[in-house]
């Protein structure tokens, strides 16, 4: 395990490290000056001025050598500083990142306890009522687009019902954990009706398989509780995929929320990302790539973690 | 498992009952004023100003500027006695052409921390504009030559030469609590402009002289002020608390202003939304249309066929029914453009050349010009050149994809074929627009100018090619009679060269103008105050708003 944790670990760090390279180059390669572009049209500026601006930052030198001093920036935790914030990015991106992980963690959570009892119910009580109803939600979420959900949600609870405010961390309003938590209710119910969609299919099929195991019939025939033969010998075969599915969603829900957070106004990574990207403000972009970077590779490593967990014929060496 | 479950549902139902605690009824006013904005600022210390957001944050609730544009698109006197004019010999010509203009400041001025402010405060602004490491040129100090402080009250700015907007856009920068600051970031060398601007104190808190001062910014969320306990200009701020809030997504804004939750947005909302918010809460909130000088028109390629014939340009602009675009794509909320400036401009020419919906001309003039309907119906020229041109818009902006469309069908009715291209804006603004040599497309790129009150056509001029003339038009007798006005003191005279100047246009057509928009406002009728107008920025009078009673 420790053998395995460590060398993880330094595969980790080579594929930050050329991450960052093919992101730096990507974005180099992206057309427009992002100068030029900014001062375009004003009349109080000259090529002189534009020049001078792409020296002040940085912007004549050679892109390896940019991408060589941004990291050596990195290395003592200095990622550069935003051209629209005028803050470090460190700043920037450490709040959006507390924002989505928190999004991130609520959705999840919500999302394993309702999509795998439902996998599990679907798979047992196949061709039911129940099956067929959950299934025909499950289709529903995987095919509505999030900012329509997201839209109707606002519709129906803020401005038709009044019970819940529409968008925003409630920050502005003063600090406070029930005003914070009913402004997390919406963006984390709909952002996990749209991984509850498809898990609850996977959990479905994967415990069908599983049902029909003939190590099931021997736990039924020793004896044992229909309860523990489901959850115990069932649900811990069936659940593996689902632990590679959350692994892999784990990034794609902090960095790939750019709709729900926009629609409800959450100042999130997905949001800050895409914001900095048409912005051009690619320092902050960098931030965001390499944080998102990191998760990846940090919840992949999770996910084998919890793998050999759940299954222990599963042996990380 | 079921524990979980019970107790999540629990904590949800516990929540909803807590939202339901926390909204304001609707007959008690709301302490907090909430302003909506889509874009967030990129700071707020008063010499920079990139964004019109950024404006309407500072003006009126952080800085107040030696004189500030009022709702009637008036320049108002605000830290100075009286504007100086000829008249009333606060202006004078020198015999060697130059300038002379004394601003009188009025007696107990305070910037936010107590300290006076004075003629002092005007010269440091000065000071720091000229610095060499300064990164923007504000356009109203480029002609200043002189910059003196005769007393505490009185400041002498010498100009180079007769220059009419002598009294805009003047900053004051507080002196005492800048100057060190400043100090320290010079003697550190390298870039220190930019560090002076990326400190707290300077971008992020500023210390002004408005009505408010910053209170918290928490980034991508929003802006919170409180009242200046300083404030000289005037009554002291009767609303508490201020809040910018940052929504991009423009229907959760407008869900926001239809609840309630945000009572101001200006120039945020769409024509669509605006309209939901009339359908849904025309009793609670107030939907104003303010006509505003943002000139869309397509760029072209005037350097190479077809563009570079003027009968060509004047058949496309017959040819389009402008007219039917604003009424079916804009409700008649926009209005066609004759000419770049708009009617809220004191150089409108109401009597312009129009060019009204006319495909006939349009066919006889393109005749006249050798151009003839080929055997797809596509005209040709006699060289065997096909008329198809491309059209490039901003891509991912529906509204502009619309207006393509219907122009690509018009043109196409007198043999014109269009092919629209999207491009992003970075492509655009920084590839196609500002390029020096030959027109790197061929066709036209359809765009707006914000056009200034004070602007004087220097976008029009043969010298500013190619930015900030990004039109690339060059004609003698429109830079002729521009350099003219651009030194004319007086504003009636001023105007005719002006119009002058557009007749010209309208007769060359040297861009194809398309309409002028329409900015939406929303004001929740709980405010009282508010005075939103084309050119003033958002809170140049926020210390006189108040909750209705």
């Amino acid at each position: 395990m420790t053998r395995y944790l460590a060398r993880s670990l330094v595969g980790m760090a080579v594929v930050l490290v050329a991450a960052t390279l093919i992101t730096y180059l990507l974005i180099e390669a992206a057309p427009g000056d992002p100068v030029v572009a900014l001062y375009a049209g004003n009349p109080d500026f000259t090529e002189a001025d534009i020049a001078r601006i792409r020296s002040m930052y940085g912007l004549d030198r050679p892109v390896l050598l940019r991408w060589a001093s941004w990291c050596m920036g990195l290395v003592r935790g200095d990622m550069g500083y935003s051209r629209v914030y005028r803050l470090p990015v460190v700043r920037v991106v450490r709040q959006r990142l507390a924002n989505s992980l928190v999004l991130m963690g609520v959705s999840l959570m919500v999302s394993v306890c309702v999509a795998v009892p439902l996998g599990v119910l679907t798979a047992v009580r196949r061709n039911s009522l129940v099956d067929h109803v959950v299934s025909l939600m499950a289709y529903v979420g995987m095919s509505a687009p999030v900012f329509w959900t997201g839209l109707m949600a606002i519709w129906l609870f803020s401005v038709r019902l009044g019970l819940l405010p529409a968008g925003g961390t409630g920050g502005s309003g003063g600090r406070s954990l029930a005003g914070w938590l009913i402004h997390l209710i919406l963006p984390a119910a709909v952002l996990s009706f749209f991984t509850v969609a498809p898990w609850v299919r996977y959990m479905r099929s994967s415990m069908l398989e599983v049902l029909g195991q003939e190590y099931m019939v021997a736990a039924r025939a020793k004896g044992l509780a229909e309860r523990v033969v489901l959850f115990k010998h069932g649900l811990r075969n069936a659940i593996l995929p689902i632990i590679t599915l959350i692994g892999l969603g784990i990034p794609s829900v902090v960095g790939g929320a750019v709709v729900t957070e926009t629609v409800f106004a959450w100042p999130g990574m997905g949001r800050l990302l895409y914001d900095s990207i048409i912005s051009a403000d690619y320092s902050v972009a960098m931030g965001c790539l390499l944080v998102l970077c990191t998760l990846v590779v940090v919840s992949n490593l999770l996910a084998d973690i919890a793998y050999s967990l759940a299954d222990p014929r599963v042996r990380l060496t | 498992m079921r524990r979980l479950l019970s107790v999540l549902i629990v904590g949800l139902v516990l929540a909803g009952v807590l939202a339901g605690c926390s909204r304001p009824s609707a007959e008690q006013p709301p302490k907090t004023l909430v302003i909506g904005i889509s874009q967030e600022p990129d700071g707020l210390f008063t010499l920079i100003e990139n964004m019109r957001v950024a404006g309407d944050v500072m003006h009126g609730f952080l800085w107040v500027r030696m004189t500030e544009l009022d709702s009637k698109g008036d320049f108002a006197p605000m830290l100075i006695e009286e504007l100086p004019s000829l008249d009333n010999g606060l202006i004078k010509l020198k015999e060697d052409g130059t300038m002379e203009v004394t601003f009188k400041f009025r007696s107990g001025l305070k910037w936010a921390d107590g300290q006076p402010l004075t003629a002092r405060d005007a010269a440091f602004a000065y000071e720091l504009v000229s610095d060499p490491k300064f990164p923007v040129k504000i356009y109203f100090y480029a002609p200043i030559k002189e910059v003196r402080v005769l007393d505490e009250r009185t400041l002498l700015v010498t100009y180079r030469q007769p220059y009419p907007f002598a009294y805009q856009g003047l900053h004051v920068v507080p002196e005492h609590y800048y100057r060190p600051i400043w100090e320290e970031y010079k003697a550190r060398g390298g870039e220190y402009f930019k560090d002076f601007l990326n400190d707290e104190r300077v971008s992020r808190k500023p210390l002004g002289n408005g009505a408010y001062v910053v209170d918290e910014w928490v980034p991508g969320d929003h802006i919170t002020l409180k009242p200046n306990p300083h404030f000289s200009l005037g009554p002291k701020p009767q609303i508490q608390r201020v809040v910018f809030r940052v929504i991009p997504d423009v229907n959760t804004l407008m869900t926001n202003v239809i609840t309630g939750d945000v009572h101001v947005t200006d120039g945020w909302l769409g024509l669509s939304q605006a309209q939901q918010v009339l359908n849904q809460a025309a009793g609670s909130v107030d939907v104003r249309f303010i006509p505003v000088s943002w000139f869309e028109h397509c760029t072209l390629s005037l350097d190479k066929p077809p563009f570079d014939d003027k009968r060509v340009r004047q058949a496309v602009l017959y040819a389009i029914d402008r007219e039917k675009m604003v009424n079916s794509l804009f409700g008649g909320k926009y209005r066609v453009a004759d000419s770049w400036l708009n009617e809220g401009h004191y150089a409108y020419h109401p009597n312009i050349k129009k060019y009204r919906y006319d495909p006939d001309k349009a066919r006889s003039l393109l005749a006249d010009a050798g151009w003839h309907p080929g055997p797809d119906g596509v005209l040709v020229n006699g060289k065997g050149m096909r008329f198809e041109v491309d059209l490039i818009t901003i891509a991912g902006d529906a509204t502009r994809q619309e207006v393509a469309e219907f122009i690509q069908g018009e043109l196409s009715k007198v043999g014109i074929k269009v092919n629209i291209k999207p491009e992003t804006a970075t492509v655009i603004f920084s590839e196609l627009l500002p390029k020096k040599g030959p027109r790197p497309f061929n066709g036209m790129v359809m765009w707006r100018w914000v056009m200034r009150l004070d602007s004087m056509g220097e976008i029009w001029e043969t010298r500013n090619i190619p930015s900030p003339n990004l039109d690339g038009w060059s004609n003698e007798q429109s830079d002729r009679i521009l350099a003219q006005a651009q030194r004319t003191m007086d504003k009636e005279e001023r105007g005719a060269l002006l119009r002058q100047q557009q007749d010209v246009f309208a007769e060359e057509v040297p861009v194809i103008p398309l309409y002028f928009y329409a900015r939406v406002a929303t004001v929740n009728k709980s405010l009282a105050g508010y005075d939103v107008s084309a050119d003033a920025y958002l809170g140049w009078n926020c210390w006189s708003w108040a909750w209705v009673k």
